[in-house]
């Protein structure tokens, strides 16, 4: 009987919560069925009298009822809260700005160093930095650059005025001192990659500018180990990381002193994919920078044996590839300090 | 890399029918263009140089009237079709004569000089046509009359074609370290041969040097800096104008043609890379004295400029003066003018650095210098000497007289020795050996095996190579880099080690940036007012470029605040609030004397008005000290006097010191007034300056687990009032160091009332063996209020 009783509670309860309207109504429910004098509570008090069978049956059953109308309850609760509030009487206006919390920008070359530092890490490569005040020997003469080599004129170098200085000092015209200062420190194998500020002195125009970042890679092993292929595997590789595309890499004949042979270093068109575009020109090749096998001289002034090792070497630009990556049209902006264009990276 | 200018790839323009020529090329000039490009040099261009005589034909003149209407004109027929009606043409020149062979632009013709050729009436005669100029041409300057051309000129042929001006005109960057032999038509020649797997060699066509009696101007040479001196006096006028085929060859080359004896001297610098000039001999005085410069002996050069000479001047003199400029450039006086009855031709060979030198002290590059300095052998005058006589005698018809020959250093062909194994090592398994032998005797080069050595002769012209490298070069480009496909390399497996400094230096720029921060470069220097501003002893410590762009940029930067202000001002155009930094590099004199270069990180806060800049700064700094873990942080007031040397541009009482333990981290601060003014700036800027070694050697990168507090702190505020003078700072540092239960304090509210101001602080104590009472925090806090109010006269707020 009471079993039957219990299924009808909870039949009623199941009808009786969500057809309730208003928090007063839910509140009678409440007492109804969970109060100290609601008829499920009576039969809870009531189940010591009953026998061990009884109880055995009514027991959980009217523990199951009410955990189920409990279940209804509160979710008619959430319910009738939903339902019975004045919302537009607390209406904000979410198209107003919000509180200012200044987010910065890292400046397009970092993030181009960023993104060279990852990829060459990946690729076990190590990234030693650099002085940008250097002496005339790193600079120039451990370069293979002779003495009287046209480089070392006026109009290219940034010369710092000597008076009371132990030696010659420059301002760094490319990243390649710091070859030979990491192998007067390292022997072969290694690879690495060294970003950092160089200077030209040259006047500016949308193409020059006489302060920008460079980044070189040197790779040397046993002669015979390194080969003009593995060059270029190495060329295609990075590439292809860089700007997320295939790439395939090639060399003309170039000349600079610390490498023989020299190479001007072409990319397939990153645009257009070598069909020729506004970007390459037509041509479908673009010039990324010089590069060669290591001038074994260069090998020599680092204190290496001659012809003991072979490798190479490249020194790019990075403010041609943040222009290609970017689409950034003058090189005068990486400078400038302007943060506009900060802003857009 | 701009290293291609920086190593001055040597610039020619190279006519495509002279190379073909000599060359025995088959192929295009675009073809010959793609194959120098991809094995030798860079090609800038490829043009057709034929511009606007298309429409020019060669005529033969029948008849010349007199203009019936005007003095000046004629009135011509010109046949340009043999059979057909010659045509009526209206001439201005007086030499037009009956029977001339003539060039005819005919109706429809635009010239180069820009002249458009209609069908027209003159004075009333109908003109068809018009009988050229040279200048018309496009041939030099002279107008004088018309261009009279051989009789054997074949009648209706293109002027062009009969001229050689149909031609492709190839722009080439010599390399470097070609400007021995390929900045010459014979180089690029033997070049483009070789490249065609051909071995070109001049010497079968090389005619005997006619045996001349020793020339009456006698040559002495006193310094080794000149290694040959061939010397050739020519009798005769020589000053007309050259042939039209040799005047041709020198337009289509970009040079100008300006008469006889000097085209003929740059006819043959293009033709052989030998570099000559011609003295008017009359002028010569005593005999030529090749030698050093007097210190201070002075020379007028051809150009009208006067240059005062060094001792390390090499000079062509005559008994009494310097002539010429060696291998620079020669002597106004002694120059070939309407006047020169005799010519002394010089054709010799210079030490190359030592014309480097003199053409770089003089700031004189010319052709000649160029090819001095990038090695001229002594062999090649010779062959040039023969060319020079042979032109002379016959096109000139002048009469050569003499000639002296004087050789201090003869450069003979050098053998080196060298093992194969390079070829493999340089470009991988893909090369033969015997392709590699071929591709160098097609250089001219010949190859002996010996072993595993292999012997290579070098002809004089290529002083470049001397190494087994210097050989896998030239078999590599000859084969061409595109043979040499792509190969993964084996290497050894590493962890490379990391560089702290780059790693620190990427997490600082990516917390600045999320915190707010955007990262801006500036240049290196600055000028000597913003050094100036650093005070005279930092001032003397700055270093100096030799060279500076402009004086605005010429000193190194000791900080790079002056920089990073100027850029502020700059953004404060178009932006009202705003904060920067720039991690980079400044420079000076150490304290021993030699120049330091030390990392620094400068940090830029423009504040809108009424916002506190310096509270904003310290928070966000706050910030980055606790992304590195760092807690003790103390930040004190610039001590008295301390707004001098690096420090000099902040204010004196709103800056502070930082620092950890013993070690100073930076300053941060406001700019002083009168600085902010000089750099332009309203209101108020903040900075911060950071030694970067310092700040990351100070970072803690290394985190251990603390143990979690078992029982709650009790939380209590405490509110003190004390005299205006007092730091806050030092007043929490006492309350930290007066309780022994006192776990955390923050400053929660600062309020000033007069000479006082109100400092509240929440403090929390705890215990980590129970939890501590209320009476212990009773006894912790009147502990604190009595060491406090002695040492700060402090009191608590009522």
């Amino acid at each position: 009987m009471a079993t039957e009783r219990i299924q009808e509670i909870e039949k009623e309860g199941k009808k009786a919560f969500p057809e309730a309207g208003s928090e007063e109504e839910l509140r009678e429910l409440e007492v109804r069925y969970f109060g100290r004098k609601s008829e499920l509570t009576g039969i809870l008090k009531g189940l010591k009298d009953l026998s061990a069978d009884e109880k055995r049956e009514v027991g959980p059953a009217v523990q199951g009822v009410r955990m189920a109308l409990m279940e209804a309850f509160s979710s008619a609760k959430e319910r009738v809260a939903r339902e019975g509030r004045d919302w537009e009487a607390e209406r904000i206006d979410v198209t107003a700005p919000g509180a200012n919390d200044p987010l910065g920008h890292l400046h397009p070359i970092s993030l181009i160093i960023g993104e060279l530092g990852d990829i060459f890490t990946r690729l076990g490569f190590e990234i030693p930095e650099g002085p940008e005040l250097e002496t005339e020997f790193y600079n120039f003469e451990a370069l293979n650059f002779p003495a009287d080599h046209p480089a070392r004129d006026m109009q290219d170098t940034f010369w710092i005025d000597s008076e009371g200085l132990d030696t010659r000092y420059v301002l760094r015209t490319h990243t390649s001192p710091v070859q030979i200062r990491y192998m007067e420190t390292h022997t072969p194998p290694f690879r690495i990659i060294v970003p950092g500020r160089t200077f030209r002195n040259e006047s500016t125009d949308a193409t020059h500018e006489h302060t920008f970042h460079q980044f070189e890679s040197l790779v040397v092993g046993e002669a015979g180990d390194l080969t003009v292929g593995h060059f270029k595997q190495l060329g295609e590789t990075f590439f292809e990381a860089f700007f997320g595309r295939k790439v395939s890499v090639r060399l003309r004949p170039s000349y600079f002193p610390f490498v023989e042979p020299g190479f001007e270093f072409d990319i397939s068109c990153v645009f257009c994919g070598g069909n020729g575009c506004s970007s390459c020109k037509g041509v479908g090749w673009i010039e990324v920078g010089g590069a060669g096998m290591v001038q074994q001289k260069v090998f020599e002034a680092a204190g290496y044996p001659r012809g003991q090792y072979q490798g190479f070497a490249w020194g790019f630009g990075l403010e041609r590839l943040a222009m290609m990556k970017y689409r950034i049209p003058d090189t005068r902006m990486f400078m400038s300090g302007d943060l506009r264009f900060i802003r857009q990276f | 890399m701009k290293l291609n200018e920086a190593c001055e790839a040597i610039n020619m323009k190279f006519s495509y029918n002279w190379l073909k020529e000599l060359s025995k090329t088959e192929k295009t000039p675009k073809e010959l263009g793609e194959l120098i490009m991809f094995h030798a040099f860079e090609v800038e261009s490829v043009e057709s140089f034929v511009h606007g005589l298309e429409k020019v034909v060669i005529g033969r003149v029948e008849t010349v009237q007199p203009h019936p209407d005007a003095d000046r004109l004629r009135v011509t027929t010109v046949t340009v079709t043999e059979g057909e009606p010659a045509r009526t043409i209206v001439c201005g020149a007086p030499n037009v004569a009956v029977g001339q062979y003539v060039a005819v632009a005919l109706p429809g013709a635009k010239l180069p000089g820009g002249i458009e050729i209609k069908e027209s009436k003159i004075r009333g005669v109908a003109s068809s046509g018009m009988i050229c100029a040279e200048d018309e041409l496009g041939l030099g300057s002279e107008h004088e009359g018309i261009l009279v051309l051989p009789e054997d000129a074949p009648l209706g042929m293109s002027f062009a074609e009969y001229a050689g001006l149909a031609d492709a005109i190839l722009d080439v960057n010599v390399l470097p370290n070609r400007g021995c032999d390929a900045v010459s038509y014979r180089g690029l020649a033997r070049e483009i041969a070789a490249l065609e797997g051909r071995r070109l060699s001049f010497d079968d066509e090389r005619s005997p040097l006619t045996a001349l009696p020793d020339s009456t101007v006698t040559v002495s040479i006193e310094s080794d800096r000149c290694r040959r001196y061939f010397g050739i006096l020519i009798d005769g006028v020589v000053t007309g104008k050259s042939s039209l085929r040799m005047r041709s060859a020198l337009i289509r080359s970009g040079l100008r043609p300006i008469n006889m004896a000097v085209d003929v001297t740059n006819y043959l610098m293009l033709l052989h890379g030998q570099p000559m000039h011609a003295f008017d001999a009359d002028i010569v005085s005593g005999g030529i004295v090749v030698r050093l410069a007097s210190e201070g002996e002075t020379l007028e050069l051809l150009d009208g400029s006067k240059i005062s000479l060094c001792s390390e001047d090499l000079v062509i003199a005559d008994t009494k003066r310097p002539l010429a400029l060696a291998g620079v450039m020669g002597g106004s006086r002694s120059g070939i003018s309407v006047t020169t009855n005799r010519v002394f031709l010089e054709i010799a060979s210079f030490d190359p650095s030592s014309i480097r030198k003199t053409a770089a002290r003089h700031r004189m590059p010319t052709d000649a210098s160029y090819r001095f300095e990038r090695n001229v052998d002594t062999d090649r005058a010779t062959d040039a000497a023969i060319d020079a006589i042979r032109i002379f005698s016959s096109d000139a018809g002048a009469t050569v007289s003499g000639a002296t020959d004087m050789v201090t250093r003869s450069d003979e062909p050098v053998t080196v020795r060298f093992p194969s194994s390079v070829f493999r090592n340089m470009f991988g398994t893909g090369i033969s050996l015997p392709d590699a032998k071929e591709k160098l005797e097609c250089l001219g080069i010949d190859v002996s095996d010996d072993g595993d050595e292999w012997i290579a002769v070098v002809p004089t012209f290529r002083p470049d190579l001397r190494d087994g490298w210097d050989f896998a070069e030239e078999v590599g480009r000859i084969i061409g880099y595109d043979g040499f496909p792509p190969v993964v390399p084996a290497l050894p497996m590493s962890a490379p080690a990391v560089n702290e400094s780059f790693r620190f230096g990427r997490e600082l720029r990516n917390f600045l940036a999320a915190s707010g921060w955007d990262e801006i470069t500036t240049y290196s220097f600055y000028s000597e007012s913003d050094a100036k501003r650093f005070g005279e002893g930092l001032f003397a410590r700055h270093l100096r470029l030799a060279n500076p762009m402009n004086p605005d940029q010429a000193m190194l930067r000791v900080s790079l605040l002056p920089t990073a202000l100027r850029k502020a001002k700059e953004n404060l155009r178009y932006l009202e609030s705003f904060r920067f930094f720039e991690l980079g590099d400044r420079y000076l004199i150490g304290e021993d004397g030699k120049p330091v270069e030390e990392r620094m990180l400068s940090m830029i806060l423009v504040t809108r008005k009424g916002e506190d800049g310096f509270k904003t700064l310290k928070g966000s700094l706050g910030k980055m000290f606790r992304f590195s873990n760092l807690s003790e942080i103390a930040w004190s007031p610039l001590p008295e006097g301390g707004a001098t040397g690096i420090n000099s541009l902040f204010h004196p009482t709103r800056t502070a010191v930082i620092s950890l333990g013993d070690d100073m981290l930076g300053v941060a601060g406001e700019i002083a007034p009168f600085i902010a003014e000089a750099y332009g700036l309203r209101g108020s800027v903040v900075s911060a300056q950071f030694s970067f070694d310092v700040l990351r050697s100070a970072f803690e990168t290394v985190r251990t687990y603390r143990t979690l507090p078992k029982f709650p702190y009790a939380i209590r505020d405490l509110s003190l009032t004390v005299s205006s003078k007092v730091n806050v700072g030092d007043l929490g540092k006492a309350i930290r160091g007066a309780s022994l239960l006192l776990r955390e304090s923050d400053v929660f509210d600062i309020y000033a009332k007069g000479e006082e101001k109100n400092v509240a602080f929440h403090l929390s104590f705890g215990r980590d063996d129970r939890s501590v009472t209320s009476e212990e925090i009773e006894r912790e806090i009147e502990g604190i209020i009595a060491k406090i109010g002695r040492a700060y006269s402090a009191r608590l707020s009522s």
